[in-house]
């Protein structure tokens, strides 16, 4: 094949790489700032061995904590609090960019007809889907390369300590949910009738996985599960807490599936087929057709249906996980000191797990009540404590250290009492 | 049926036997067609008839249920980019690149089929009033139907595959395009063209297919296929209106009070030699609707074709 004949071979490879590589650029640099910032607050606030270990005793073997963000490990470490910090954030916001991204430049481009003019050059069905799944790797690499440099410039600091390759493999973990994503975006959309659809069932599976790995990393008994799960696979590589390369290989394999998969759907597919939701025809139903307002409530249905149930199942986990949180936390007295050293973004996950807990299924608070009591019994008995213990108290209602606390601990802890 | 029996060197596309069924649906059936080097065929028919499906089958963008499509003797299903070397395909619509300009959308296209001729393609935008700078997202339709366009004709491709190529122009640009195409078939190049106007194929055409229903019901040259000239006629009277059914070239009689709408075959002589005798009002005459046609030549043949077992 002469030179022109290659080039003009790799022109949906280039086309969507280019397109791609915005997108992997800013996250890039996103996560890069992500890694560098929080390593450099966890050091201007824990600045020596004592602090560090309060804060490790305080976060490690929190069961809800970790169930929302995964193993606590070497938190009494700039890289273990850094990799604690940062990684959840990165590899859903890694993985919701891939699955967008995927169906965006394929399926999209299908359904807006510009997939047939490339499919008219010189391509086959199968090849474009090929080279635009190679231009989508441009962008995972990309998130990788500026995170991993970003990271490893900051790590540079000899207060930091991070290596480059430490660096490079945090960043690389962060890659890997976005390239995992960019894979079943391939598939996704290769399966179902638009992009639409695609980004629906593709989200089914992002929050699938991670509500497997929340339960993986509930309890000790069920850590099997974090095999079970694409996030579960992230968490297992442990970046910067003790790398295990070996759960490289399953993500290697589920990306290489997904896009080989996709790549012979598309080459035994019809343009514009689907083998999902594919239906053509159907009874007319014009009940919702009266007007603007029920066209919205009829255009709209699967989508609110779907984020219906998808909040009930999200609220009851994160509502079972925040009261183990909240219960481990109230358990430990350095926790609030801990958390305000942190900066502000301690409070708002306090009152994040606040407001979680109270997002629970009413039948779920009151289903015990001989339980409830006890439990109240405990927290004023908990409240007492840290009360009498230092300056930062919950609820003493005296100096800066009671304004500081964070508003929905201190109203569960007074709603349970 | 006039077919084209050449060698395959001579023959730009032939296509045997070529079906595709979607699901339970018939889109295209039993297809026989022989499109000879140069000529430009008109290939007609209402919305459903199958049109579409066979250029995507001739495209290879979907694989057919049975049967085979070739492009200057390559089999456009097994290897279609060996295919696409000699062919320029323009949809009737297409949602260009909102964010590239025009100049950029006509690199791209470019690209995509590994051809073009930068002086041509000025020419083009030249002849078709085109502002190439423009983002692709500012242009009407019309803009974005000459875009689409001038990058289908940039290339000089052996065979032009366009699917409806003139929908949105105005009147002075379908005239640039008529144009175009008459210069592509004195350079030799092959140009299938989907349509449902009679007049631009008829402008434009050597030979003319008509497909209904995903059958190929008629191929042959325009000036063969007089009976495609019917004129659909609409007369009112003062008074009762004479009975036409009779009338020598006259089909299709609908009496509607004092208006009488009927279709005129060959000569309008016999027909007007009757009104002469009649108070008429009103008279009007065009030419019949891709539809009527269909309707008043093939519509009772199909349906017992489609009965059968």
């Amino acid at each position: 094949m002469h030179r022109d004949e290659r080039r003009l071979a790799r022109t949906v490879f280039v086309t969507t790489a280019k397109r791609a590589a915005r997108g992997g650029v800013l996250w890039g640099v996103i996560f890069g700032a992500l890694i560098a910032s929080s390593a450099t607050t966890y050091v201007s606030a824990f600045p020596d061995a004592a602090s560090r270990t309060a804060v490790a005793a305080t976060l490690e073997g929190n069961r809800g904590f970790e169930a929302l963000f995964g193993i606590i490990r070497g938190v009494d470490t700039v890289a273990g609090y850094t990799a604690y910090k940062t990684l959840y954030s990165m590899i859903v916001l890694g993985a919701i960019w891939g699955l967008l991204t995927s169906t965006r430049l394929l399926r999209g481009e299908e359904d807006a007809g510009r997939w047939e003019l490339y499919l008219a050059g010189r391509t086959t069905r199968g090849g474009a889907a090929g080279q635009a799944a190679a231009g989508l790797g441009v962008g995972v690499l990309l998130i990788w390369v500026l995170a991993g440099s970003i990271a490893a410039a900051a790590g540079a600091d000899a207060k930091v300590g991070i290596g480059v390759s430490a660096a490079f493999y945090l960043a690389g973990a962060a890659a890997a949910s976005a390239a995992m994503f960019v894979g079943i975006g391939l598939l996704v959309g290769q399966l179902a009738a638009n992009r639409h659809t695609a980004n629906v069932i593709g989200a089914a599976v992002i929050a699938g996985s991670y509500l497997v790995r929340m339960v993986a990393d509930s309890a000790p008994e069920f850590g099997w599960l974090r095999w079970a799960s694409p996030f579960g696979w992230i968490e297992e590589l442990r970046p910067l807490t003790g790398s295990d390369p070996v759960a490289w290989i399953p993500i290697a394999l589920f990306v290489v599936l997904c896009s080989s998969a996709a790549v012979m759907l598309a080459a035994r597919r019809d343009l514009g087929a689907a083998a999902i939701g594919g239906r053509d025809a159907q009874p007319a139903r014009t009940l919702l057709l009266g007007g603007e307002a029920g066209l919205t409530i009829r255009l709209t249905r699967p989508a609110t249906i779907a984020w219906l149930g998808a909040m009930a199942v999200t609220g009851l986990v994160f509502g079972l996980v925040a009261e183990a949180a909240g219960s481990a936390m109230q358990a430990t007295g350095g926790f609030e000191q801990a958390i305000q050293r942190l900066g502000g973004t301690a409070p708002a996950v306090v009152s994040y797990l606040g407001s979680s807990s109270c997002s629970r299924p009413a039948w779920w608070r009151s289903r015990s009540p001989a339980r409830s009591r006890r439990r109240g019994a405990r927290r004023r008995r908990a409240i007492s404590r840290t009360s009498s213990s230092g300056p930062s108290r919950v609820g003493d209602g005296s100096g800066s250290g009671s304004r500081s606390v964070p508003r929905s601990w201190w109203w569960q802890a007074r709603s349970s009492a | 049926m006039d077919q084209v029996t050449a060698t395959p060197t001579d023959v730009a596309i032939r296509t045997e036997g070529l079906s595709k069924r979607f699901g339970t649906t018939d889109a295209l059936i039993d297809l026989d067609l022989a499109v000879a080097r140069g000529e430009v065929l008109g290939y007609l028919g209402p919305n459903g008839a199958g049109k579409t499906t066979t250029i995507r089958l001739l495209l290879g963008l979907i694989r057919a249920t049975s049967g085979r499509a070739e492009v200057f003797g390559i089999d456009a299903q097994a290897d279609p980019v060996e295919a696409h070397r000699h062919v320029a395909y323009v949809p009737g619509e297409a949602n260009l690149w909102p964010s590239l300009t025009g100049e950029e959308t006509l690199h791209l296209l470019g690209r995509v089929q590994g051809r073009a001729d930068p002086d041509y393609r000025q020419v083009l935008i030249d002849r078709f009033q085109f502002d190439p700078s423009k983002k692709v997202r500012t242009y009407s339709k019309g803009n974005k139907q000459k875009l689409i366009l001038i990058a289908g004709l940039m290339g000089r491709a052996d065979l032009l595959i366009l699917d409806e190529p003139t929908s949105g122009l105005d009147p002075l640009m379908e005239r640039a395009f008529r144009d175009c195409i008459a210069e592509a078939r004195e350079r030799g190049q092959t140009v299938f063209l989907s349509s449902h106007i009679m007049s631009e194929v008829e402008a434009l055409c050597d030979r003319v297919a008509i497909l209904r229903a995903g059958r190929l019901v008629d191929i042959g040259r325009i000036a063969d296929m007089r009976h495609l000239s019917a004129l659909t006629v609409e007369v009112e009277f003062d008074g009762e209106p004479p009975d036409l059914a009779a009338v020598p070239g006259v089909s299709g009689v609908a009496v509607d009070g004092d208006r009488v709408t009927c279709q005129v075959d060959g000569s309008i002589d016999p027909l007007l030699a009757v009104l002469a005798r009649s108070r008429v009002r009103h008279l009007t005459s065009r030419e019949p609707s891709l539809e009527e046609l269909f309707l008043a030549h093939y519509g009772s043949d199909l349906s017992e074709t489609a009965d059968a077992p």
